[in-house]
């Protein structure tokens, strides 16, 4: 490619930072992400052409041949969003099979109602549905049924603690797994860190992650276990009025929903160890386990097509290519020498300045072009698959949304189930409540990458 | 409303369907029954020993007072006293102290009086009062329209009911709410009139039906051997009660009549206090 010229990385940079504040005052502007960034794919793509930095031509396929195609094709992760599609799709499906109210009810009966036992479960449901699912449907689940148990149980008081509590928790489920963020998606998948590492990684810190968040939950909402045994007789009595059999509409689709289930785990866990699926990828995996489960809705089909968040994944192709019209910019080159003045500062100060700088960025703003920024660079370095700096980035990424009420879309929807309720939330308040959380999350990170990934 | 908004609503709506309405029985007392008679009444002591013996279980006497209430007098010492200190039931009738008799079409100044201050139970006797209490109460029909003070009616209506006698929990959903509920939402073009009109009326029934389930679950714990059946539709309500009641045979209509914000009668409620004449009728 030819030298560019001095100012092109400065305009693309600066398209770049505009749309990443556009991104952040999305609420402001009334615009959806998707439109926010195809505008600026557009714009990235026009300007691109005028100042002669996109590849132009056929592109070469590993079997030497030469396919013609748009240049914002090959721009495009397609692995990352095939994994997405395919994913949310199977969810929806399987959701449908009335498994994730089932257990959600079993657990709330299960705590026979008791304000302690509530919120351990709830809270471990929360991590596992966000590993499972993705963030703002497990937040979804466990925050509407919050809400109701409560209000039945009429603890309505505790309400603001609960929904922060899983608010916050959504995004240390988030990183249980490979799939249980996009930024894990994105991250991982350029690192190339299989599924199970990726567990075997983030497990351990997820657990006490999730333990310390309830620790503190317990001592700074003053949540309690109830006193007497006429008041654990009668809260027990009114849990038990949930009937978990209610959302099932088929047995039969709630006994495949749980087969389907575990046959998606076990094979995108193992996608990198099986011959034929190793090779076609996570994404091919999870848009055929979609497939499959899409045989139930045979007729009805559209409606499922429907219930996507296509806004999210037109959201993601857009800004893959505008990223990648900046990486022909030279623009990621530039941020790429800022992070090698950081990672020059050594292992241990280089790599905590990351993590933290990652999660204060993704505080105020989407993690998802972050995380895609932060790859892209990582992988121009040539930073190693097993080094801790990718884990720096995945962490920070993924906890930085404890910050602020807008810093993950999770903890979005548990300040809006609270306003719903009346319980009165502002942006400080939030930041109030959530700040010895989010600290503690991002010191335990740091500790935990320094201490045992590097 | 955002798709985000609409899936938050879906959830909380799935778990509150998923919540199943309670029922605390209790065993009511009539340890003290105050029996309401005109200055009139000859019958009154055989009255109120038939009642006695109505009321009366092997765990508990009836204790049974009889006030003379002569037409024309001032029945304001007599309510005060009764607001005061509320008995466990009141038991009269129609037009109770009237001098001009029985007006088909009202309850009387003292009834409505009474229903509107007293917080005790009522048992409205019909014309034939000493025979509708010696009548053995094998058939007691529940109007559970009233979902906040249903268990309160249950429990009545299986105090009174005979051992071996039939229970009937009614709910009738009256069609006039509902079309005036599929207007409204007609008028709203964000939401689908076709998909109200189809789930509207099921979800409205879905919860009276969950409510007797658990009665019926509730009685069968507490060993109470009644017969229970289930009758929750929509309808007219006030011609479908009657109706009802006639192919049912019902000796005995318990009604809860007050609502969670107010004393007074609803309006169900009254219309069945003044048009169903001839049967025995607990107002709660």
């Amino acid at each position: 490619m030819h030298e560019l010229p001095p100012h092109v990385p400065w305009v693309f940079g600066g398209l770049l930072v505009a749309m990443v504040l556009a991104l952040a005052l999305e609420e402001k502007l009334h615009a959806k992400k998707s439109v926010i960034t195809g505008v600026f794919a557009v714009l990235a793509l026009g300007l691109g052409a005028w100042f002669h930095i996109l590849p132009f031509g056929a592109v070469t396929l590993p079997n030497g041949h030469h396919v013609d195609m748009p240049v914002y094709i090959p721009a495009v992760d397609w692995g990352v969003i095939t994994i997405i599609l395919g994913s949310s799709l199977f969810i929806d499906v399987v959701s449908h099979s009335g498994l994730f109210t089932w257990t959600a009810v079993r657990l709330t009966r299960m705590s026979g109602g008791d304000p302690l036992q509530l919120l351990l479960y709830y809270g471990v449901l929360t991590v596992v549905f966000s590993a499972v699912l993705n963030n703002v449907t497990a937040m979804i689940i466990v925050g509407s049924l919050t809400a109701v148990s409560l209000g039945k149980l009429g603890k309505n008081n505790l309400l603001l603690g609960f929904l922060l509590t899983e608010g916050l928790l959504t995004n240390i489920g988030g990183l249980l797994t490979l799939i249980s963020s996009v930024p894990n998606i994105i991250l991982g998948n350029m690192a190339q860190i299989p599924f199970m590492r990726f567990f075997v990684v983030a497990a351990p810190y997820a657990l006490t992650a999730t333990a310390l968040t309830l620790f503190l939950a317990v001592r700074l909402f003053g949540i309690r276990a109830l006193d007497s045994a006429e008041e654990r007789v009668e809260a027990e009595r009114l849990v038990n009025s949930f009937d978990p059999n209610d959302a099932i509409e088929s047995p039969l689709f709630f006994r495949a929903g749980w087969l389907l289930l575990a046959g998606f785990i076990l094979t995108i866990s193992t996608t990198s160890a099986l011959p034929i699926a190793s090779e076609l990828g996570m994404g091919f995996v999870a848009m055929a386990w979609a497939g499959v489960a899409l045989i139930r809705f045979k007729h009805t089909v559209h409606e499922r097509y429907s219930a996507m968040d296509w806004d999210l994944l037109f959201f993601f192709i857009y800004l893959f290519v505008v990223i990648n019209v900046a990486e022909h910019a030279g623009v990621l080159e530039a941020i790429g020498s800022a992070i090698g003045m950081l990672l020059e500062m050594g292992d241990v100060v280089g790599g905590t300045l990351l993590l933290w700088a990652a999660a204060i960025a993704s505080s105020v703003t989407d993690n998802v072009p972050l995380a895609a920024v932060l790859g892209k660079v990582l992988l121009a370095k040539g930073v190693p698959s097993d080094s801790h700096i990718w884990w720096c980035c995945i962490f920070g990424a993924n906890l930085g949304g404890n910050f602020t009420p807008i810093g993950s879309a999770s903890t979005v929807v548990a300040v809006s189930v609270m306003h719903k309720h009346k319980v009165p939330m502002t942006f400080g308040s939030f930041v109030k409540l959530a700040l010895p959380f989010a600290l503690a999350h991002v010191t335990l990170a740091t500790a935990y990458v320094m201490l045992f990934l590097r | 409303m955002s798709s985000g908004d609409r899936r938050l609503d879906a959830f909380a709506s799935m778990f509150r369907r998923a919540w199943h309405p309670t029922v605390t029985l209790t065993v009511p007392s009539t340890n003290d029954v105050v029996l309401l008679v005109d200055g009139s009444n000859r019958g009154a002591q055989s009255l109120a020993s038939a009642l006695t013996e109505r009321l009366s279980t092997n765990d508990q006497r009836c204790s049974l007072r009889v006030e003379e209430v002569p037409p024309g007098t001032d029945h304001r010492l007599l309510l005060a006293a009764l607001a005061e200190r509320p008995p466990d039931l009141v038991v009269t009738w129609r037009n109770m102290g009237e001098s001009h008799g029985d007006l088909p079409h009202s309850l009387g100044t003292l009834v409505d009086e009474i229903t509107q201050t007293v917080q005790a139970p009522l048992l409205l006797l019909p014309t034939d009062r000493l025979s509708a209490v010696q009548t053995p109460w094998s058939h007691v029909m529940v109007v559970t329209d009233h979902l906040n003070h249903s268990d309160v009616a249950v429990s009545w209506a299986a105090r009174l009911c005979e051992n071996d006698g039939t229970l009937y929990l009614a709910h009738i959903e009256d069609d006039a709410n509902i079309e005036r509920v599929l207007a409204a939402i007609g008028r709203i073009p964000e939401l689908d009139t076709d998909i109200a009109k189809a789930a509207l009326p099921e979800a409205l029934l879905s919860e009276p039906r969950q409510y007797v389930e658990a009665v019926a679950e509730a009685l069968e714990l507490a060993g109470i051997e009644e017969v229970v059946i289930p009758i929750v539709t929509q309808g007219h309500a006030l011609s479908d009660y009657r109706r009802l009641v006639e192919t049912h045979t019902v000796d005995l209509l318990v009604v809860p009549s007050r609502d969670e914000r107010q004393l007074a009668m609803h309006s169900l409620s009254h219309a069945l206090a003044v048009e169903l004449r001839e049967r025995p009728l607990l107002l709660l």
